[in-house]
């Protein structure tokens, strides 16, 4: 009778889990443990890697931006302009000359000594006419 | 038993000492190891596994004064090979002829470049362009690294160049603006240390410390491209048609001092660098600055304006000009020889009369004369912040071996030794009222957001504002007088200015015979100036007046820079121009 009742006696609420049960709790928890950090190792491999190559393109947008700044300076230097204006727009620069007439009498010569002017030009000898060639050869006094 | 018993526990005993002291000297071992040489083997394994490089910062640029780059710079870069990676002959025969083709170099000098460097690491090329280090990267070569830096490139080509100067092979300014604001355009360097692997690769997960490179501030000047082009390109052709040795021009803002152009010859070609020619040492200076000279007539406008300002003549006061004056058995002539009566104070400066300035320079005395001379800033540098700038060369009573014929002659200008830039500096005190101002070069340092901006310093009021109008209407009589002869006015302007014809002075005494130093300085519109002008040619040739090589280089510029400028031509110089 006593043996009846034990086995139809309801199980108690704190009763401990069968131990391939702990066994498998146990080892997914190491597995768990275990995989973790390799997760997170991996991810952060991962976003170091991408870290380097967005620092590497931003490196390159650099680069290229110098470059091309570089660039834009030069097409805007003013030879460059002069340039342009001159060979594909064929502009000139401008010669115009205005004369204004002064109503004012001309300042006096500047006395310069002559040793720093020009040399004057020596007047052209006149061309003797054919009369004062045939005095010249005339005996005359 | 007992004996057998005995002898195994002594041979037990003496191989437990044996270990015993073994242990101890491993542990001994250990701890020196671990205690004393743990800095030196701590060393040794970072540097087996830790690489060390230096991030080297963009150099600011160099900007006129509306921001258009004088001297830029672009990403350069050095390639390096690590020769213990290369140390196997044929393979690297193979790597360098592919790096060759790339480089633009013979495969030989690459393989001499790594069998003569002293480092692991060998630069094989320095100053690679952008496009080239993708060419380089694109190759995947084992144990080849790019370094980035920065190379220097000139948008204007060559103008400017002993002003702005150059920077060396480490970007480190050596002359000119680059070597005296260098702290400002060089930024900091920083750096990155990582774990390698054994090819040294960084390992993706490992120890990484990056100290990022600060960039260079930029310097933005005062000068203005289209004013020093327009300058460097009349100076070029003054200096060809006269065939002069040289020549300054220097334009400024009298009103602040800002240097709007600054203009040297000889100089050398930035865009085509050759360190290792030293004949070419000499062209690098700024000559504006260091190089000294007598400056003649146009130093009468000085001497007039301490006499004005002291009260001891108007511009209508007469003296007796017999064309010499002796001083302690010296004589000093005119400039003509010539003898011209009785003349005026206005006639001093327009017929440029030295007896007239010994005259103003005995009302004034010693004392009171190189009081003004001083006050005008000549004598010492005028602090406009570049390095090698001469303070110039005025003998005074408190010399020994000063006497009165030192300021007699000083009086026109010979005699007294001055930079072109503290000429142009002392006649635009004139053009501002009397007012000295401190001549600049750099009106504001840009580092990111943060902004240095410079604001014109006054040094001393010199003369009055009476006194420098006074002098402005005499020297619009000068510019009046020779107009017609040379043809240097500037339609709808008035321009006041002074010419000047000075003899050389050669080191020991005496001066170069036949030769000079023409020069015109004025300023622009005379009632209002907006610009100050410089224009000074060394050794013409032909002929030596400054009224004919320098003042209608003056007219020229004059006119382009104040169309350039839109100052609106006044009034009455139009109604006097109007036929």
């Amino acid at each position: 009778m006593a043996i009846a009742d034990r086995r139809h006696a309801p199980r108690a609420a704190g009763r401990p889990l069968a131990m391939p049960a702990v066994l498998t709790i146990a080892l997914v928890a190491i597995a768990v443990a275990a995989v973790l950090p390799l997760l997170q190792s991996s991810q952060a491999t991962t976003i170091s890697d991408n870290v380097r190559q967005l620092e590497r393109a931003r490196n390159d947008w650099q680069a290229r931006t110098h470059e091309l700044e570089a660039e834009i300076a030069t097409l805007g230097s003013l030879d460059h302009i002069e340039k342009e204006a001159r060979e594909r727009l064929g502009m000139v620069p401008p010669t115009d000359t205005i004369y204004l007439i002064v109503d004012v009498p001309s300042p006096p010569e500047q006395f310069v000594p002559l040793r720093f002017l020009p040399p004057k030009q020596k007047k052209a000898e006149k061309a003797q006419s054919w009369w004062e060639s045939l005095l010249d050869q005339l005996p005359l006094p | 038993m007992a004996r057998q018993g005995n002898g195994v526990s002594k041979r037990l005993g003496v191989l437990v000492v044996i270990l015993a002291v073994a242990a101890l000297a491993l542990v001994g071992r250990l701890a020196h190891l671990q205690l004393v040489s743990y800095q030196a083997y701590s060393e040794q394994a970072q540097d087996e596994h830790l690489t060390l490089l230096t991030l080297n910062p963009r150099r600011g640029a160099i900007l006129d004064r509306n921001g258009y780059p004088l001297a830029a710079s672009v990403d350069a870069y050095d390639v390096l090979v690590d020769r213990k990676v290369w140390d196997d002959p044929v393979r690297a025969r193979r790597w360098a002829e592919a790096l060759a083709d790339v480089l633009n170099r013979p495969t030989e000098d690459i393989l001499k470049d790594l069998d003569t460097s002293v480092t692991r690491e060998a630069v094989v090329s320095r100053g690679l362009d952008y496009q080239a280090s993708l060419k380089v990267e694109a190759l995947d070569l084992r144990g080849v690294r790019l370094v980035r830096g920065s190379r220097r490139v000139y948008p204007e080509g060559n103008m400017a160049a002993p002003l702005i100067g150059f920077v060396g092979r480490d970007n480190v300014g050596l002359t000119g603006l680059e070597a005296d604001f260098n702290q400002d355009l060089a930024g900091a360097s920083g750096s990155l240390l990582y774990e390698r692997d054994g090819r040294g690769e960084e390992i993706p997960y490992g120890y990484r410390k990056q100290v990022s490179p600060q960039p260079g501030a930029d310097v933005i000047l005062t000068i203005d491209r289209f004013m020093q082009r327009l300058a460097e390109h009349e100076l070029d052709a003054t200096i060809k048609k006269h065939q002069a040795s040289g020549g300054n021009i220097i334009i400024m803002n009298p009103r602040t001092g800002a240097i709007l152009a600054m203009a040297s010859r000889p100089s050398f070609d930035l865009t085509r660098l050759n360190l290792a020619d030293e004949s070419q040492i000499d062209l690098y200076r700024n000559r504006a600055i260091t190089d000294l000279y007598e400056p003649g007539s146009v130093f009468k406008a000085i001497t007039m304006a301490a006499a004005l300002n002291e009260g001891l003549v108007s511009p209508d006061s007469t003296y007796v000009d017999e064309g010499v004056v002796s001083l302690s058995g010296w004589t000093i002539a005119n400039w003509d020889y010539g003898a011209h009566g009785t003349q005026t104070a206005t006639q001093i400066l327009s017929k440029s009369l030295n007896t007239g300035a010994v005259w103003l320079s005995q009302l004034l005395g010693p004392d009171r004369f190189y009081d003004y001379v001083y006050r005008f800033g000549f004598g010492q540098p005028t602090a406009v912040g570049l390095s090698g700038e001469a303070p110039g060369q005025v003998r005074t009573p408190a010399d020994d071996v000063w006497t009165e014929v030192d300021m007699a002659t000083n009086s026109f200008g010979q005699g007294i030794n001055v930079t072109p830039l503290q000429l142009i500096t002392a006649i635009s005190a004139i053009a501002n009222g009397g007012k000295l101002m401190q001549p600049y070069l750099v009106q504001e340092i840009q580092r990111g957001d943060q902004r240095q901006v410079f604001q014109p310093v006054e040094v001393r009021q010199v003369i009055t504002t009476e006194a420098a109008r006074t002098l402005t209407q005499m020297m619009n009589a000068v510019v009046d007088g020779i107009t017609m002869m040379y043809a240097i006015s500037v339609p709808g302007y008035r321009v006041a200015g002074k010419t000047g014809t000075a003899s050389i002075s050669v080191p020991g005494g005496g001066y170069k015979p036949d030769t000079y130093i023409a020069s015109f300085v004025g300023f622009v519109p005379s009632e209002d100036p907006v610009l100050a002008m410089l224009v000074k040619i060394d050794e013409p040739k032909d002929v030596p007046w400054g009224s004919a090589v320098c003042a209608p280089v003056f007219a020229r510029l004059a006119q382009s820079i104040l169309t350039y400028l839109k100052v609106p031509p006044s009034p009455e110089a139009l109604v006097q121009e109007s036929p």
